[in-house]
């Protein structure tokens, strides 16, 4: 276990700042996740804290102490590289002993550690296997192993889920988080899946063009996204961002889509109040849309007409494509097979959990 | 096609036909040379084998080589290393320079280096004859090694370092054993190079007993000019030839960074 902190970290390759001014703490065993699209600096934020790469400005510390100049090898924290990076001229058990035998762990222990993270990861009867003779799972595994057996205070993992197949990818998110509760490492996790990084993490950092734009809980960053960018990222299906407009009209605030309105919660007002007659962006999760005739009247004053454009089951439920007034918008419901594609639906937008987003800032106006 | 198949095959059968002529297929006193020889012998290698100038010169060619190949390896592959892995401001400035040797002609740069080795005492010997192969080498091994290098992925010596090894940990321990069949190739290249280098070891080696294969083939040229022991020598130079090249072929097909990376 282990404390991190990165404070005022900016990372420059030549012209490009790669990181800009990373605050962020992570607790004491905790499990962060640094997520974003390819090329925000997660990747770059990690390889830092390795060591692997120099911060242009900033300090990282690890349980208080400043660590930028101390190498990578003397900061006691393990790795799994995006790659692997597996030796390719050692066995599985050599590769898992590497570490091991680096820190002069005695023979007997070092083939104890070696079972047991065999096991762990059943990779059992792979052992004299060389890394070109497993699949990418196995490799993935082994990948792993090496850095568990160290029982290291940091656990750095670098998308070490993308390159399993969905259900290898299931079972390891599950391993992932039985591991963390085990050790009680202190784990940054990096991933460009959002639904890894919620599943996974007791924290999640979103990151952007290098900046962190939003630290909470998963369901905190799912349900306050702080901007425009969190909202679109977290949430699968994604959330439906549509371009409206806020009008007053007595004590009653709408929103309005083309032709039709909305009303939003008297609790909102206040917020609304500064944005009337402006025009400003609407977001709603596909599951916070629901077909009238499975809602209860309360919220029927939101209702609009829409037509169904396409129908995805998924089994436990559907995704529907719907076209409202031109605009077109996803819904989730798990009355599965209640439309079919060209269907008149009339829909309910649950206005107690939508957002709305500055058109200039892209700042939730609600946070 | 037909004409490059026999310019090439030509002299390599008239070296072999010669090697194993017997005496009155050479000299024939005026009549035609035979296109094969009246009665095919191993007479002459037989010679070369009790010849001790033979044997005396195949060693030094030998020792000469190893020692080129330890000293070209020992210094060109983790300078390669060093110019790949890490960047720096000149750094192709400083490759070039390092290969610069290869631009002069070799009959350029000879009368400079034996004129600085016979000040340094290094004629006459095996050592020098071998650091001036080296010297010719360095530049083909660093490019060999460089190529070699640049295919080992980064992540690999970056894994060793989180897992708690050096930089010199990574470089023997990882680095090393992966290129170690590229870095194989360059060796046997090396190996060649020294093996049938002329110029340089003649220039050095003129005024002494010891001789390298090659510079004995021309001193005895120059002494008695019989063609079917000459061409049986020449026989001798090039069987190690043929086999290293197979040998490369071999190291060559191994993928070594197989299943590193993904």
């Amino acid at each position: 276990m282990a404390e991190i902190t990165f404070s005022h970290i900016s990372k420059r390759f030549g012209k490009y700042e790669v990181v800009r001014d990373f605050n962020l703490t992570v607790q004491h065993g905790e499990f962060v996740t640094l997520v974003g699209p390819s090329g925000c600096g997660k990747t770059t934020t990690l390889r830092m804290l390795a060591g692997l790469e120099e911060p242009t400005s900033g300090d990282i510390l690890i349980d208080g102490r400043r660590v930028n100049d101390i190498p990578p090898q003397k900061r006691d924290l393990a790795m799994v590289f995006q790659s692997y990076a597996l030796f390719p001229h050692m066995t599985v058990a050599e590769n898992i002993a590497f570490g091991l035998k680096l820190k002069g762990v005695p023979r007997s222990t070092i083939v104890e550690k070696i079972d047991w993270a065999l096991k762990l990861l059943t990779l059992q009867g792979l052992d004299e296997r060389r890394p070109r003779d497993l699949s990418g799972g196995q490799r993935q595994r082994v990948a792993l192993a090496r850095a568990l057996v160290l029982t290291p205070k940091i656990l750095l993992l670098d998308e070490p889920l993308s390159n399993l197949d969905a259900k290898l990818r299931l079972r390891m998110r599950a391993e992932l988080k039985r591991i963390h509760r085990d050790l009680r490492s202190t784990i940054l996790y990096v991933t460009h899946d959002q639904v890894e990084a919620m599943s996974l993490s007791d924290r999640v950092a979103v990151m952007h063009e290098g900046s962190l734009v939003q630290v909470g809980t998963p369901l905190d960053v799912y349900r306050m996204p702080e901007n425009i960018f969190v909202a679109g990222f977290i949430g699968s299906p994604a959330i439906n961002l549509l371009p409206a407009h806020l009008t007053g009209k007595g004590n009653d605030i709408f929103i309005a889509i083309e032709s039709c309105r909305f009303a939003i919660p008297e609790r909102l007002h206040g917020a609304c109040r500064p944005y009337l007659e402006q025009d400003i962006t609407l977001g709603i999760r596909p599951e916070h849309i629901y077909d009238i005739r499975f809602t209860q009247g309360a919220l029927a004053y939101t209702a609009t007409d829409v037509t169904v454009d396409v129908v995805e089951p998924l089994g436990d439920r559907d995704i529907f494509e719907v076209t409202m007034a031109g605009i077109s918008l996803a819904m989730v419901t798990d009355a599965t097979g209640s439309a079919y594609p060209g269907m008149k639906l009339t829909i309910v937008f649950d206005m107690e959990k939508a957002h709305l987003f500055d058109r200039n800032s892209g700042n939730n106006i609600f946070v | 096609m037909v004409v490059i198949l026999f310019l090439v095959s030509a002299p390599l059968f008239i070296m072999i036909k010669y090697s194993i002529s017997d005496r009155s297929s050479v000299v024939t006193g005026g009549a035609v040379i035979p296109l094969w020889p009246h009665q095919p012998t191993l007479e002459q290698f037989r010679g070369l084998a009790t010849m001790d100038r033979f044997a005396y010169s195949a060693l030094a060619s030998l020792e000469i080589a190893l020692l080129a190949v330890a000293i070209s390896l020992l210094i060109g592959a983790p300078a390669a290393y060093a110019l790949v892995r890490y960047r720096f401001p000149g750094i192709m400035v400083l490759a070039t320079f390092l290969i610069s040797i290869r631009f002069f002609p070799d009959i350029v740069s000879v009368v400079p280096i034996t004129e600085t080795f016979i000040t340094a005492g290094l004629i006459n010997s095996i050592i020098g004859v071998a650091l001036v192969h080296s010297l010719l080498s360095i530049p083909y091994v660093l490019f060999i090694a460089m190529g070699v290098f640049e295919a080992i992925p980064r992540d690999l010596d970056e894994q060793a370092q989180v897992l708690g090894a050096g930089k010199l940990y990574s470089f023997v321990h990882v680095v090393l054993p992966v290129a170690l069949p590229g870095l194989a190739a360059a060796a046997i290249y090396v190996f060649l190079l020294s093996w049938d280098e002329f110029i340089f070891a003649y220039f050095l080696l003129v005024f002494g007993d010891l001789s390298t294969l090659p510079v004995l083939l021309r001193k005895i040229l120059s002494w008695t000019p019989q063609h079917n022991l000459l061409a049986a020598l020449s026989v001798m130079l090039s069987v190690p030839v043929i086999i290293f090249t197979f040998l490369v072929q071999n190291y060559m097909r191994t993928g070594a960074a197989a299943g590193a990376v993904k």
